[in-house]
């Protein structure tokens, strides 16, 4: 049943891809944040092509395709993590071996579901299918989301202590290494609420574009966090309006919009932002 | 405290941000600040006198303030024992004076121990309890009062120790 809001959000399918984006907009830039500054910004990007993986294995099996997503994002995101901290391999190595290896197995199991008879569709996960998401999607989104607010609210302080520098951090008694892998879990758990409404191909675009931006201006780590949330949220709403009025592609819209978002920022950026720095001597 | 500790010039966290985190191990990372956190992070700041500074990204600071930030995260933390590892490396002068006096206050109003390891001791040389000189192995372990008595002295006018070091096979 359809709430009593204005157009362009006045049908139900508009309203449900409505509430997963403002979900996936408003929790995305808060896994993103400690991502940008860890310089993983494309672990988003890696962990999707493994869901994809995930995806064509749920068509395959005639699972719902979001639970097998999850069990393969949330996989790859501690492998990629358990590569990266054992050192031995570089972070964008262990990345690209997720990312091709994801992308293959999703290409072979795929198109073992159609010799199959089970044609799969696997292009509304790549680039998204907000406005057929059912009632089942938006709460699943919904509860994904929840537990992204929690965790952050939570393990946020520690996160960022990590951030700034880990081997304090380390040696102050903090979870250093269960703290990265949740990390790694919430950006997989992040990547799969995404997947439905920009696709998994443009994920890491909702993780870290508004957090580019917000950085541009805020000073604070908690004011980029709430600015990158206000930034995530508003290119949703702007990107599913310019979809519905003029028929374009919701999931490259909405991801347009935080592109072009960024490069207002960048260009007309209050000079306040950065001070000239003083010195005490 | 690592050597010449800087951090990465684009971190969007101010200093007041950057010196509660080590606060979490007082209180438990999991858990929110009370006012007694936020208090402990404000006087570190003070201790380090970077009060006007607070609310600045760290990355807009200088180097030698940098430094200090990383003190004052150490103090929040209410340390028993800070161990220090060059940590006025490359620093100017009168923020070595600032860091004498936030290591001086850790000493005296907190009731901790400093253990610094330092090729200049000149900042500090008038507050050292022990004086462990290492070359290969420990060639002088007592008070600064013993090793001037030896004609060797630590102050930065009079800077022997270098010059001692090296008469030492």
């Amino acid at each position: 049943m359809a709430l009593p809001l204005p157009w362009p959000f006045d049908r139900e399918y508009m309203q449900l891809a409505l509430i997963g984006g403002l979900v996936v907009g408003a929790c995305a830039p808060l896994v993103g944040g400690f991502l940008v500054q860890r310089r993983m910004s494309l672990l988003g990007d890696g962990i999707g092509h493994v869901a994809f993986a995930g995806v064509a294995a749920g068509l395959l099996l005639g699972v719902w395709p979001i639970w097998t997503a999850l069990v393969a994002a949330v996989l790859a995101a501690l492998g990629i993590e358990w590569l990266r901290a054992r050192g031995r391999t570089s972070g964008d190595l262990a990345l690209a071996v997720f990312f091709y290896g994801g992308i293959a197995a999703g290409a072979v199991i795929a198109s073992r579901a159609t010799t199959l008879g089970r044609p799969a569709n696997v292009l509304p996960f790549l680039f998204g299918s907000i406005l057929t998401v059912t009632t089942a999607d938006t709460v699943a989104v919904a509860v994904i989301g929840l537990v992204i607010v929690a965790t952050v609210a939570i393990a946020g302080r520690a996160l960022l202590a990590v951030v700034v520098d880990e081997e304090t951090a380390r040696v102050a008694g903090l979870p250093v290494d269960a703290l990265n892998a949740a990390l790694a879990v919430l950006t997989a758990v992040t990547v799969v609420a995404a997947m439905r409404v920009v696709g998994l191909l443009l994920v890491a675009a909702l993780l870290v574009l508004p957090v580019a931006t917000a950085r541009l201006l805020a000073r604070s780590f908690r004011s980029t966090m709430l600015t990158a949330v206000a930034v995530g949220v508003l290119s949703v709403v702007l990107g599913l309006g310019a979809s519905r009025a003029w028929g374009l592609a919701p999931g490259g819209t909405i991801v347009l919009v935080t592109i072009a978002a960024f490069a207002v920022t960048s260009v007309a950026r209050p000079s306040t932002a950065v001070p000239a720095s003083p010195h005490d001597h | 405290m690592p050597q010449r500790g800087r951090f990465a010039p684009d971190l969007p966290a101010t200093v007041a941000e950057v010196v509660a985190t080590g606060r979490l191990r007082r209180r438990g990372w999991w858990r929110g600040p009370r006012a007694v956190d936020r208090a402990a992070v404000d006087h570190a700041i003070d201790a380090v006198a970077l009060g006007p500074w607070r609310d600045r990204r760290v990355g807009e600071l200088s180097g030698g303030q940098q430094q200090r930030v990383m003190i004052a995260k150490a103090l929040a933390s209410d340390p028993e024992l800070l161990v220090l590892d060059e940590p006025v490396a490359g620093v100017d002068a009168e923020s070595q004076r600032l860091f004498r006096d936030s290591l001086v206050h850790l000493i005296e109003a907190h009731d901790g121990a400093v253990l610094l390891v330092s090729h200049e001791l000149g900042a500090v040389a008038e507050d050292l309890d022990r004086v462990i000189v290492l070359k290969h192995r420990v060639v002088f372990d007592g008070s600064p009062q013993d090793l001037r008595a030896r004609g060797v002295s630590l102050g930065v006018h009079a800077d022997d120790l270098p010059l001692w070091l090296e008469g030492l096979d």
